[in-house]
């Protein structure tokens, strides 16, 4: 009898948690739709920037000048590592994931002799951190499933200006990549020195890249064919260039945050999908183990009713 | 002429306009229809759109750019803001003393202070040209 109660018992609180993991799972279905929006959103802004990068690249011709602040690349003595995991767990492997790479990589870092300053964004990241007794500076919980620019463009500033004083001489940027809807990967890019833009003023000069691009990092203008439009171009080329370089960081940075946004909710909403999956599973277990308990309960009670009848007879 | 105006993750105006006035780099500048083509740099200002329909629309613009074509007059802001709708001098006057209160204690540091620095600017040029906004719109 004991044993029933207690089997029903643990009916009723699976059900349960299937419930609210089903909830979690539509919540972060929705959520990740919303930040892959914002991703689609951003793109016009992304292109845009870029085709006014290359106009201007193309109008200041072979006269590129000395290299902006943001494309010097010198030697890496210090390397600033942002890492970008969540606030909240429950979402698989997404968090332990990036760390387990930014880990990884600042390992690597530290074995070439170079000095390697952490800054975490995401209450997962630095918790994980002291817990490892890792040591590092900044840390910024304020972004969420929805990412503002003004709060990315106060960590990006903080990351360009350490940049820009030769307090680091390269940032890179460990988050969780957003290659398509059915696939996110960790992965560490480099956010400065700014590497395509970099590459494409490097091989304006005739010279080769030093080091590869991130994957989709902000730059290189698309050539639209056909369009042959000459721009006028105030002040100057130069100018435009000065200024375009800290935005395409900035946006750089915007567009690691949204991914991992969006990466974030995906990875909750497959755990969640899991969890209600197994929930069901083992709610389906338990409700075959409740059963069969019942019917041999009840044969056995026939039995001693029997039994007692034949006695008496 | 289509006016866009739009952040990394806002837009702020989308529509016909009659004529538009940006803050350029160096001076205030007027769009009319059938503009050239131009790539500008902008500065901090406030952008007036007359749209279609007489209604002018003010936006606090906090640098960019403008690409002008073919009629689409498309602002790449940096940031930017709408005045509230009920606009309040006197935060805005208060939000400015303590931007820039901010980038002198940030100046004050010298060297140490060298990372904050442009972002404690930047943070005084938004506060002033958001000033500037809603001091004429309550006016």
């Amino acid at each position: 009898m004991a044993k029933l109660r207690d089997i029903k018992r643990r009916i009723k609180s699976v059900k349960n948690t299937a419930k609210i993991t089903r909830t979690m799972e539509l919540i972060a279905t929705a959520k990740a739709k919303t930040a892959q929006d914002r991703i689609q959103r951003a793109l016009p802004y992304f292109e845009a920037l870029a085709e006014i990068a290359g106009q201007a690249r193309k109008a200041s011709g072979e006269d590129v000048g000395p290299v902006h602040p943001l494309l010097e690349r010198r030697e890496v003595k210090k390397v600033a590592l942002l890492v970008v995991v969540g606030n909240r767990g429950l979402c698989g492997g997404y968090n332990t994931n990036v760390l387990r790479m930014a880990r990884d990589h600042r390992a690597r870092l530290l074995a070439e002799g170079k000095e390697v300053r952490l800054f975490a964004s995401g209450k997962k990241g630095f918790g994980w951190l002291k817990f490892q007794k890792v040591p590092f500076e900044g840390s910024y919980t304020q972004f969420d499933d929805k990412p503002k620019f003004v709060d990315v463009e106060r960590v990006a500033d903080t990351l360009i200006g350490l940049f820009q004083a030769g307090e680091v001489d390269r940032v890179d940027v460990c988050y969780t990549h957003y290659f398509s809807a059915g696939r996110q990967a960790p992965v560490v890019e480099t956010m400065l020195p700014i590497t395509s833009a970099a590459e494409a003023q490097v091989a304006s000069r005739g010279e080769k890249p030093a080091a590869p691009s991130g994957p989709g990092a902000v730059g290189a203008a698309p050539e639209k064919a056909g369009r042959n439009v000459v721009f006028t171009i105030e002040p100057d080329p130069k100018t435009i260039l000065d200024a375009i370089f800290p935005l395409q960081a900035r946006l750089h940075l915007f567009r690691v945050y949204l991914e991992a946004a969006s990466s974030e909710q995906i990875a909750r909403r497959v755990a969640m999908k899991n969890a209600t999956d197994n929930a069901q599973e083992v709610g389906r277990l338990l409700k075959m183990a409740y059963n069969r308990g019942r019917q041999s309960q009840i044969t056995k009670e026939i039995l001693e009713v029997l039994g007692g009848a034949e006695a008496l007879a | 002429m289509r006016v866009q105006i739009v952040t990394p993750d806002a837009s702020f105006f989308d529509g016909e306009a009659d004529s538009t006035v940006l803050p350029g780099w160096d001076g205030e500048m007027g769009v009319l229809p059938g503009h050239a083509p131009l790539i500008a740099r902008l500065g901090h200002g406030v952008a007036r759109v007359q749209a279609k329909g007489g209604q002018q629309v003010r936006i606090a613009v906090y640098g960019g750019f403008v690409k002008i074509q073919a009629d689409l007059v498309t602002v790449l802001a940096g940031g930017a803001a709408k005045a509230p709708e009920a606009p309040d001098e006197a935060a805005a006057r208060k939000a400015l003393e303590a931007a820039r209160k901010r980038l002198d204690e940030v100046r004050a540091q010298g060297k140490a202070g060298a990372a904050q620095l442009p972002e404690a600017e930047e943070g005084v040029r938004r506060a002033q040209t958001f000033l500037r906004l809603v001091a004429r719109a309550s006016a």
